[in-house]
């Protein structure tokens, strides 16, 4: 399991895997934000945090298909299917591995972009708190999805359509966790927790329904 | 002795009998006309008594749009619940018209939520002074639209039968999580949509010059839902046939027995 | 009748007829290209697995 992790990992970063287009990804669409709305510091330090998490949202989604695509394409995929090791579990490593490859990444830019965003550091924190918990359920609700859409030669944008629907509650409970530790009568601890819990929940269904749509469709 | 078999095995018998496509067409083709039938005289009621209802004291005339929404709206989630129940039907039991069941109400789903949406908004905004507003209800049916398009997209985009039939039950069965989200999130969340009156089972809270022509107009378009997905599981059995044809001619073109006999 | 709101219940239901019509129609027309599509191809002498005759299945 662990040589599967390093080597995800390692293959991530070499050149065409695209692990860092994410970051720039997410730079271009911050970036984008005050030349639409305005330079107004104060509306951008308003809508900073929803920005980010939107951002990070996209970004995400963009990155996804990768998860099987590149083993599939070099065959890799039809060996890992006949491992007797259990479809669930090497799902989930795989996720793993792409969350620390492509979310990663993300989250260490975050408090950088903040400050594009005239954010308030405890604003910073709070993003940077929902997204760590965050985007670990994005990740694994995208494996459902990138299971399904894997042999498709233009699954990406089919993929984030068919997700769209899980991945928005995610984001609810993200933006709302952080204006409530930002904004005095708002609520942090329930959305914050009710995050963690759908995290936890998609890392069960996400490997689970990944591995066997993936068993099904050998092709 | 097919005779006997269904005589004592009842239900179930029944049931797998239908899996056969051609069983399916035979029935179908005297079924789609009754049901039509039915439809067009129960819309016919509907019309009539929704007309003629009186204008509701504090909606007007707009009342009238009542008759057209809610129906469009239950028939979008009872479409989805007729997709789920085929999706497990395709995932447990294997059943073969299962399949053809999800991409038959896909697009016909996505056609009841689109005017589900579109006389809300047109009800909105005389009532509500707004055509749109981001609560819970209209959102999550917002997003019943966007799952049926993306079922819509998936079922053309995979060739292979088998991994397509799948892939769409899973995608589906995943999805319904948003259906009771529909149903309860007016209960739920205080937000503008108005809150159920209809199902409380005891004395719904609507008055009964409104309440019989918006029942006969739901069972309307019930009935126009199951002939337009009859229809659609009837065009989608004939497609598959022309395509096993053409891959079987296709196959004896290659195969060398063909030219050896000719 | 309907007085002003005459402008949204109007196009509400036209919507409505013209949304179900345009359904009905597609279907219709797509089960007359299916019909002709499986006419030509029984007529060119493709046969339907289960309807075909041993002779033809035969490799011998």
């Amino acid at each position: 399991m662990m040589a599967l992790l390093l080597r995800d990992i390692k293959l991530a970063f070499r050149v065409g895997g695209g692990a860092l287009t994410g970051i720039l990804f997410f730079l271009a669409v911050v970036t984008i934000v005050p030349f639409a709305v305005g330079p107004d510091l104060n509306l951008l330090s308003k809508i900073g945090p929803a920005i980010l998490w939107i951002a990070a949202l996209l970004a995400s989604l963009l990155g996804l298909d990768r998860l099987f695509q590149q083993d599939r394409e070099d065959g890799t995929l039809d060996v890992i299917i006949i491992q007797p090791h259990s479809l669930t579990a090497i799902v989930f490593i795989k996720c793993v591995s792409h969350w620390l490859a492509n979310g990663l990444p993300l989250l260490l830019a975050t408090p950088i972009f903040g400050l594009f965003m005239n954010m308030e550091p405890l604003a910073i924190g709070a993003v940077l708190a929902t997204l760590i918990v965050g985007t670990p359920a994005i990740t694994f609700i995208g494996a459902i999805g990138a299971a399904v859409t894997v042999s498709l030669p233009r699954g990406g944008l089919l993929l984030a359509v068919l997700i769209l629907p899980l991945v928005i509650p995610v984001l609810i409970f993200g933006v709302s966790a952080t204006y409530g530790a930002i904004q005095d009568p708002a609520p942090f601890t329930s959305p914050f927790l009710i995050l963690c819990a759908l995290t936890l929940f998609f890392s069960v269904l996400g490997p689970i329904t990944a591995g066997w749509m993936l068993a099904q469709s050998t092709d | 002795m097919s005779d006997e078999t269904t005589k004592t095995a009842g239900f179930w018998t029944w049931f797998w009998d239908l899996a056969n496509p051609t069983r399916f067409l035979a029935i179908a083709n005297w079924l789609i006309p009754v049901l039509a039938i039915f439809t067009c005289i129960l819309l016919a009621i509907g019309l009539f008594l929704g007309f003629s209802a009186p204008q509701d004291y504090q909606q007007g005339a707009t009342v009238q749009i009542m008759f057209i929404h809610v129906p469009a709206s239950w028939t979008a989630m009872m479409c989805y619940s007729v997709m789920s129940i085929s999706a497990l039907g395709s995932l447990v039991w294997r059943h073969p018209l299962a399949d053809v069941s999800i991409r038959a109400a896909a697009p016909i789903g996505a056609a009841f939520t689109f005017l589900a949406l579109l006389t809300g908004s047109l009800w909105g905004k005389p009532m509500w002074g707004t055509w749109w507003v981001w609560d819970a209800r209209l959102t999550s049916v917002l997003i019943l639209f966007i799952i049926y398009m993306g079922l819509i997209a998936l079922s053309r985009a995979i060739e292979e039968p088998t991994t397509a039939a799948r892939s769409l039950a899973i995608i589906t069965l995943i999805g319904f999580i948003n259906i009771p989200i529909i149903k309860f999130s007016v209960d739920w969340w205080n937000t503008l949509h108005q809150p159920a009156s209809v199902s409380r089972l005891a004395k719904p809270a609507m008055d009964a010059v409104f309440l019989y022509p918006l029942l006969t107009m739901a069972i309307a378009y019930t009935t126009l839902f199951f002939t337009l997905h009859l229809l659609a599981m009837r065009n989608e059995i004939l497609r598959r046939r022309i395509r096993s044809m053409r891959m079987s001619a296709a196959r004896k073109f290659d195969s060398p027995s063909a030219s050896d006999r000719k | 009748m309907f007085g002003d709101h005459a402008a949204f219940i109007v196009p509400a239901y036209g919507a409505s007829v013209i949304v179900i019509v345009l359904l009905i129609i597609w279907l219709r027309i797509q089960y007359s290209k299916h019909q002709k599509e499986l006419l030509t191809l029984e007529q060119s002498g493709i046969k339907r697995r289960a309807v075909q005759t041993p002779d033809e299945n035969s490799n011998q």
